[in-house]
């Protein structure tokens, strides 16, 4: 389909450069408190634009199309992203609303002792360049969840690192995040490049940069040579790196604590949601579309063995692993809770181990009940620690089942989901990642599977660890507390698909099933 | 290897060795300057693979802006830093992370080349390009139509990280009425934590 043609399956994005650059017109113009009302406005009329668009050709039955000469697909896939995308970066706009106080010192500039948690802290009096930068983000998220070439992978790709790195970095004034931002840089680039290396090995044995016509040649020399070709496992294996890096999964993980526990809470919350979901998302795009993983040829009466679940599988256990047991002696929860979205990270790359159809909808099903509860645990840690002076260790949690009985209780379930017990959402995630393996069969699967049980296990000590502080020790303080009520409100709302997903999933499940049909 | 003449080959052997020297020089020179001199060295090398792979416009760009653009800014900042300017190189706590790095650098390096040995005869003879590939009319006419999307989302790559640089480097930035506000109020502290200072090193010395 031609350049023209294609913008009318581009309205999602449209809409957001629309909303980027109305923002930023706004933002020039507007002043007082009709400033930042008119962004969050606009930012959330054109997510519900590009959110409600998707979801509208989701539920329509439209075929799968390739848009601008192929570079671009419109398909069920990319549009179900695109309503994840906008509902995460939904979310994440009423995070990011500065509480009162915050808008008061930020308009007398001298308060010292301001809560340095909001994205916008007093040094940061323009709203715009930070709403603006989100719907940045969220653009190039959805270019990555529908990019099927291999130079669009790797722009989109950067759009979004690029932008999280400034993003880790917007709490002036605070050498965490500005240490978070460069740590962040410093690996990115490093991961980018190896991506790229791995890009031109692809492109070298394929002579094209088309996923589509990669996985015609890829299946040819596969079936040639009886095994997949070595200059395809090499170049894979380096683009893992780049994929990795934004799924922050084991050894490419090393920034995320740093980058999680310095930038912002609701920076933080968004890193540890959407560019993951992203990331998995475009490496399922490329697992299923150049490599063919779901469907290998068949030589000889068999399929042709792969090596891809032994990386996977490996790539998982480590970051599983990793990610559990480093969180175990956290005493700061958000750097816990980022320990803690590694080890979810190396849940869902089980769904790799097996790449049928059931492992893939494992994956996505899994990454839709993650965003809800992970970003409700962050939202409740910012709005926590907003209301102890910034103090996001455990201490400020003591004793929260008493003072703030709510507060307390949604953030269980948020823990509980987490930990992946019943009868939450997380539980069912598991559930189906488990099984897929589990019904795929074979010594590996059963021993990828063994270690993902345990790990849950080993996680259940640092969630319930949260969960002890608030229900069993008392804290020196008594008196009720709250926090905002936007805060309040955003947790209960995503509270409650977290404990509905995990006793009525079937429809969402098979929901997502359908959605997997991809371009190819 | 019919195809490719002796003209050819002598021209692939000089860039190639352009390159590697270049590179050497980059990384093994102690003098700043000098490493850049390598960068322009190794940077000429490339602009020379590129005209044999009939790519005259990237080769071109290449010279233009690596060469001409991206060097000068490094000399530039290398002479406001002064040529002096070194690395912290040598520490106690470096050397055992350089030798790792150095180990599994070259680990990882024999590694791909094995690899690379394993794989030379997999990768195909390059297809004949057609008339105008590599010539400016050529790639004009790819970038405004089959990827007019990836050159508009480049331009927006680049336009954002210029936007991000500056949104946190202004950040830094106090505004100046509040920097004065600042001042005055740390100041009695400060005054206050020197005549503790004072007061412990006075102790120190009774004692």
């Amino acid at each position: 389909m031609d350049n023209v043609q294609s913008l009318k399956y581009l309205v999602p994005e449209l809409a957001l450069i629309g909303g980027i650059l109305l923002i930023i017109a706004w933002d020039l113009v507007a002043k007082g408190k009709a400033k930042l009302t008119g962004i969050v406005g606009l930012a959330a009329v054109s997510l519900a634009i590009s959110g409600g668009v998707g979801l509208a050709a989701l539920l329509s039955k439209s075929e799968p199309v390739a848009l601008f000469y192929g570079l671009l697909a419109a398909d069920r896939f990319s549009n179900l992203f695109r309503v994840v995308f906008a509902f995460v970066t939904g979310v994440v706009v009423l995070f990011s609303i500065p509480s009162d106080e915050t808008a008061k010192e930020s308009a007398e500039l001298d308060a010292e002792d301001a809560p340095k948690d909001s994205a916008l802290t007093k040094f940061r009096r323009d709203p715009g360049e930070f709403f603006a930068l989100l719907l940045v983000l969220t653009l190039g998220m959805n270019l990555m969840a529908s990019s099927r070439n291999l130079l669009m992978i790797y722009l989109s790709l950067e759009i979004v690192s690029v932008i999280s790195f400034v993003m880790a970095g917007l709490k002036f004034q605070d050498k965490k995040s500005s240490e978070a931002a460069l740590k962040y840089v410093v690996y990115g680039g490093v991961a980018s490049g190896i991506m790229l290396y791995g890009m031109s090995w692809i492109f070298g044995i394929t002579q094209s940069l088309y996923l589509g016509e990669c996985a015609e040649r890829i299946v040819a020399l596969t079936t040639a040579q009886g095994k997949v070709p070595a200059v395809v496992f090499v170049g894979t294996v380096c683009m893992l790196a780049g994929f990795g890096y934004k799924i922050s999964a084991a050894p490419f993980h090393m920034w995320t604590p740093d980058v999680y526990e310095g930038a912002p809470t609701p920076v933080t919350a968004f890193l540890s949601v959407g560019p993951k979901a992203a990331g998995f998302a475009v490496m399922i795009r490329f697992f299923w579309d150049a490599l063919g993983a779901a469907d290998m040829p068949i030589v000889k009466g068999t399929p042709v063995e792969t090596p891809w679940p032994i990386i996977a599988g490996c790539l998982a256990m480590a970051t599983m692993t990793v990610g559990n047991l480093s969180a175990l002696g956290q005493d700061n929860v958000k750097r816990m809770l980022a320990y803690s979205s590694i080890a979810h990270a190396g849940y869902m790359l089980l769904g790799f181990s097996v790449f049928s159809e059931a492992g893939v909808a494992s994956i996505v099903f899994y990454v839709v009940t993650y965003c809800f509860m992970n970003l409700g645990a962050f939202l409740i840690v910012a709005g926590v620690a907003e209301q102890n002076g910034g103090d996001e260790t455990i201490n400020s949690f003591k004793g929260l089942g008493r003072r703030a009985p709510v507060v307390a209780a949604v953030m269980t379930v948020f823990l509980i989901s987490l930990t992946g017990l019943p009868p939450m959402a997380g539980f069912v995630g598991k559930f189906y990642l488990f099984s897929a393996l589990v019904n795929a069969g074979g010594t590996w699967n059963w021993a990828v599977a063994v270690v993902g049980v345990v790990n849950s296990v080993i996680s259940l000590f640092y969630y319930s660890r949260v969960m002890r502080a608030m229900y069993l020790e008392k804290s020196e303080k008594t008196e009720p507390t709250q926090v905002r009520k936007l805060f309040n409100a955003a947790s209960i709302l995503l509270a409650v698909p977290t404990l509905v997903l995990g006793v009525y999933w079937g429809p969402v499940y098979d929901f997502v099933l359908r959605s997997l049909s991809m371009a190819r | 290897m019919s195809g490719i003449g002796t003209f050819d080959l002598l021209f692939f052997g000089l860039t190639t060795l352009l390159v590697l020297l270049g590179g050497i020089g980059t990384v093994a020179a102690k003098n700043p300057i000098r490493g850049a001199m390598g960068l322009l060295t190794a940077i000429v090398g490339i602009a020379g693979m590129y005209l044999q792979l009939a790519a005259e416009f990237l080769a071109a760009i290449q010279i233009i802006v690596y060469a001409g653009a991206v060097v000068v800014l490094f000399l530039f900042v290398i002479m406001l830093l002064g040529p002096q300017a070194t690395t912290s190189a040598g520490a106690a706590g470096t050397k055992v992370s350089r030798y790792f790095g150095a180990g599994v650098l070259l680990v990882t390096s024999v590694g791909a080349m094995s690899l690379l040995w394993r794989t030379r005869t997999e990768i195909a003879a390059l297809p004949k390009l057609p008339p105008g590939h590599g010539t400016i009319e050529g790639i004009g006419r790819e970038l405004f139509t089959t990827h007019i999307v990836p050159f508009e989302l480049s331009g927006a790559l680049l336009l954002v990280a210029v936007v991000g640089a500056v949104a946190v480097a202004r950040g830094k930035q106090i505004d100046p009425t509040s920097a004065v506000k600042v001042a005055v109020a740390k100041k009695p502290t400060k005054q206050a934590s020197g005549e503790a200072e004072a007061h412990t090193a006075h102790a120190k010395e009774a004692g």
